[in-house]
């Protein structure tokens, strides 16, 4: 990676972080469209971004940008109100913005779908605001800085004072020039009276100003390579054309704005007095508010770590667990029997469960990000659909693995929009008549329990009707026609590939790859999901996750010599076989009439071909292995116990064997495999179809 | 991990003639690998088995807490197993920015061989599939075989291996 490249990742990065700010903000401004702080953090987002978008060539990103920050900076204002439609407009150019930057970041020509629509709309809605407005008010919205209109009244005074007739300047213009500064434009050669002086062989300044709009620190700890000045407006009478000026401005105007404007002296004098004082004090609090807000932000600060690094910091910890744990059973050390010396060893085990459980909270992020996505998912659904829908959050700040979170999105918006498309009665009236309130409630919470991070979306909808999904099981061919099928058994033909039960299929729903790939990737991620649901009252999709993708809850058991960890996830039970119930059929293999079900048993050391030497039955343990294409039997000689055990990758043998999903490190250093349940299933499979 | 670190050193180093390799026996005979390529030598220690893996791969061990795969290079050249001894040694190599292990009968010194003294491998007349020898170098000690440890283990090989089982799995399969 270039340089050129690391600083682009950088910007990318910057970009989404301020994409992901914005966006829970924007839903928010929908319940309270009158919050001028929101607005502004809105509009700070926004006004970043353009920057960003200039710096780095993205013309596309930063013309659209430009002209929604310049509709922001009107709302910014405190008499300007805020309807529903002017909030939605705000929504659907945040999504072109959004899209926008996914063309500029792939490098994709043309411009995304309603590109120019929506920026007609912004520019319409700017028109008609900007006639609304006093002529005045036109510079300002267009400076997009507040102060602009006290300059106004200063120069009136300041023409006032200086001997200049106003009525006999022929030919000559006053121009007002705003310049907007970088913090570090000294590093870049700017230098004010340089540039000053290029001014005046052009003309008389009459008045300049500059806005100074972060806080100037102590003369010590003034930097003065560091650019103060945030802006600059100068009058300038003069009678050269505006391309004489703006050749001045030509080694900054690259990077810089510069925006030029003739001032009509009857503007001048209809300004009032009062009103601008007003703003300018309103503007002094609103910045006070903001630098209040900025230390906050920083005592919040974070950092970023690359993961790897993480991992290997996770790895020396386990290290330094294993010592600690031998140090403190070592029988020799334990002989010593010395006050001071267990105490200290006390002390250690102490600190060493302290450092592992931070090091494992590093890892995890709360939940909220993704939940505040949701509440737009389920906006624009409940738009789509018609149907009106309150979503309730709980349980936000759950902390889980943050690279679980990245995975979570897309099923979670799967199951919202199955829920609101399908869950919920097609019409108020209709939930009306069932006695239930009009609109439609969906609850999403997250909550840790015991080991396990569990999500629930719940609605309290129509419910699921089983006899319906089996009707249509049986038409698709997933099931059969004369079999009794559990409710469990047959909710699950939902999650079948292919299976779909909407009547009609819309672009929310009902295309049939739905629920399979939320299980999908939901196993992906180690964990289950399943479903409650009573006709009538409502249905609940419960997510079960590991808390970490890094550590699983395991069963340690021993297969001849080699120690395995079966994941605690899927085991339903493990029990002593009654040799009576088990049965060999010829060319089949071997079952066991388990609590009323066939089960095949997979013998593990056969499977892993660890051994050849074949533990009669009798001495083994059996653990039954929960699994959505049937339970199973795994045989193994002992079970150890039960323990949570980092994961391991086999690295470079990961793709070799099917059977084995990774592999960890015991207390006593010695490494278990761990088995992937999922495999033994694929291999029974194979060898039934065989 | 260190091994980015390891490959600037690298760069550097090929300018100059001589360079450094690792010399280990195996069945009597020299091999050398580049010093650059290795992490690390350990005594053989306890390993824990991986099953259905290719003979050559004997299993993973537990290195300060890192999982690394490890291969028997006498298997791998097809020659007769030797019980572990106290002389059997891992070399840990930098295969493709991941660890492996190749155990190897015991390790030599570390050799200063110059382009000169190399010459390009034979293309017959040994037992052995040379394509992972990179050179031969004649020294004071004589004839010493440069390996490219990431020929000896290749993903794509590994691959290869395990794409032949599953057809084997598969005839078998149908046979039964």
């Amino acid at each position: 990676m270039d340089k050129h490249d690391r600083v682009m990742e950088i910007f990318l990065n910057e970009c989404k972080e301020i994409l992901e700010e914005i966006a829970p903000k924007l839903l928010n401004l929908e319940d309270t469209p009158n919050d001028k702080i929101l607005i502004n953090d809105i509009f700070r987002g926004i006004h970043t971004l353009k920057g960003n978008a200039n710096s780095f060539g993205f013309v596309k990103l930063g013309e659209f940008v430009h002209h929604f920050e310049d509709l922001l900076s009107i709302y910014r204002k405190e008499e300007s109100v805020l309807d529903s439609s002017e909030v939605d407009l705000f929504i659907r150019s945040f999504d072109i913005v959004g899209s926008v930057f996914e063309y500029e970041e792939e490098g994709i020509n043309g411009y995304p779908q309603n590109y120019y629509e929506i920026l007609g709309e912004i520019k319409k809605a700017l028109n008609i605001k900007e006639s609304h407005e006093q002529s005045f008010e036109e510079i300002v919205s267009a400076s997009s800085f507040a102060h602009a209109s006290q300059e106004r009244q200063i120069v009136e005074k300041m023409v006032e004072h200086t001997q200049y007739d106003l009525k006999n300047i022929d030919g000559k213009k006053i121009y007002e020039i705003k310049l907007e500064l970088d913090s570090d434009i000294y590093l870049r050669g700017y230098n004010h009276q340089i540039f000053f002086r290029l001014l005046e062989n052009l003309g008389t300044i009459i008045y300049s100003n500059y806005i100074i709009n972060e806080s100037v620190p102590t003369l010590e700890e003034f930097n003065t390579e560091h650019s103060y000045i945030k802006a600059l407006y100068m009058y300038l009478l003069s009678e050269s054309d505006e391309m004489d000026i703006l050749d001045i401005f030509e080694f900054i105007a690259q990077e810089h704005e510069v925006s030029l404007s003739v001032v009509e002296l009857e503007d001048i004098k209809e300004i009032e007095v009062q009103k601008p004082i007003n703003e300018a004090l309103q503007g002094i609090n609103e910045s006070s508010d903001e630098s209040a807000k900025e230390h906050k932000s920083v005592a919040k600060s974070s950092i970023r770590v690359e993961s790897a690094k993480l991992d290997e910091l996770f790895d020396s910890i386990g290290e330094l667990v294993i010592a600690q744990s031998y140090i403190s059973q070592n029988e020799q050390i334990r002989a010593i029997n010395n006050n001071e010396l267990n105490q200290y060893l006390e002390m250690l085990g102490k600190s060493t469960r302290i450092i592992q459980s931070k090091v494992m909270s590093l890892r995890m992020i709360p939940i909220k990000d993704t939940f505040l996505k949701m509440k737009r998912v389920v906006r624009d659904v409940s738009l789509k659909t018609g149907k009106e829908i309150e979503l309730f959050l709980s349980g936000e700040d759950t902390e889980i693995d943050k690279t679980m979170v990245d995975k979570l999105s897309e099923p979670l918006i799967h199951l919202l929009r199955n829920s609101v498309d399908h869950g919920i009665e097609e019409s108020a009236h209709e939930r009306i008549s069932l006695g239930k309130e009009g609109c439609g409630d969906i609850y999403l919470s997250a909550a840790h329990k015991g080991s396990s991070f569990v999500i629930e979306i719940r609605d309290d909808g129509r419910g699921i009707d089983t006899s319906k999904i089996l009707q249509k099981a049986i038409e698709k061919g997933f099931a059969k026609d004369n079999v009794a099928y559990t409710q469990d058994e047959i909710i699950n033909f939902l999650f079948c590939a292919g299976f779909s039960t909407a009547q009609t299929i819309t672009d929310i729903s009902g295309r049939g790859v739905g629920l399979d790939a939320v299980k999908q990737s939901i196993e992906e991620l180690r964990g289950k999901i399943t479903v409650e649901s009573e006709i009538g009252v409502g249905t609940v999709f419960r997510i079960i996750l590991p808390l970490t993708l890094a550590i699983i809850d395991g069963l340690t058991v021993r297969v001849d010599n080699e120690m395995l960890i079966v994941p605690t996830l899927s085991v339903v039970e493990s029990f002593s076989p009654i040799i009576k119930d088990i049965h060999y059929v010829k060319g089949e293999g071997e079952f066991i009439n388990y609590r009323g079900e066939i089960l095949p048993i997979v013998r593990l050391n056969k499977l892993l071909a660890l051994n050849s030497s074949k533990t009669e039955f009798e001495y083994s343990t059996f653990i039954c292995i929960d699994h959505e294409r049937g339970k199973y039997i795994i045989q193994v000689d002992e079970l150890l116990g039960r323990q949570q055990v980092v994961i391991k990758s086999l690295g470079v043998l990961s793709n070799n064997v099917k059977e084995i999903s990774g592999a960890a490190i015991l207390g006593t250093g010695q490494i278990a495999l761990i088995l992937n349940t999922e495999g033994v299933r694929e291999h029974l499979d194979f060898e039934y179809n065989a | 991990m260190a091994i980015t670190q390891k490959t600037t050193a690298k760069t550097k180093l090929t300018a100059s003639s001589a360079q450094k390799y690792l010399s280990f026996e195996i069945n009597e005979e020299m091999y050398a690998v580049e010093i650059l390529d290795v992490k690390e030598i350990i005594a053989m220690m306890k390993f824990t088995k991986v099953p259905k893996m290719p003979t050559f791969v004997k299993g993973v061990i537990n290195l300060r807490g890192l999982v690394i795969p490890i291969i028997d290079i006498r298997v791998k050249f097809e020659l007769s197993e030797i019980e572990y001894n106290e002389r059997t040694t891992i070399i840990i190599g930098i295969v493709e920015d991941s660890l492996i292990g190749f155990i190897v009968d015991k390790t030599a010194d570390v050799l200063n061989i110059t382009q000169e003294e190399m010459a390009p491998p034979p293309k017959f007349g040994t037992a052995i599939d040379t394509t992972f020898l990179k050179s031969m170098a004649k020294t004071a000690n004589g004839v010493v075989m440069i390996v490219n440890l990431m020929k000896i283990f290749s993903e794509s090989e590994l691959n290869s291996v395990k794409q032949i089982e599953k057809i084997k799995d598969i005839k078998t399969g149908e046979e039964k």
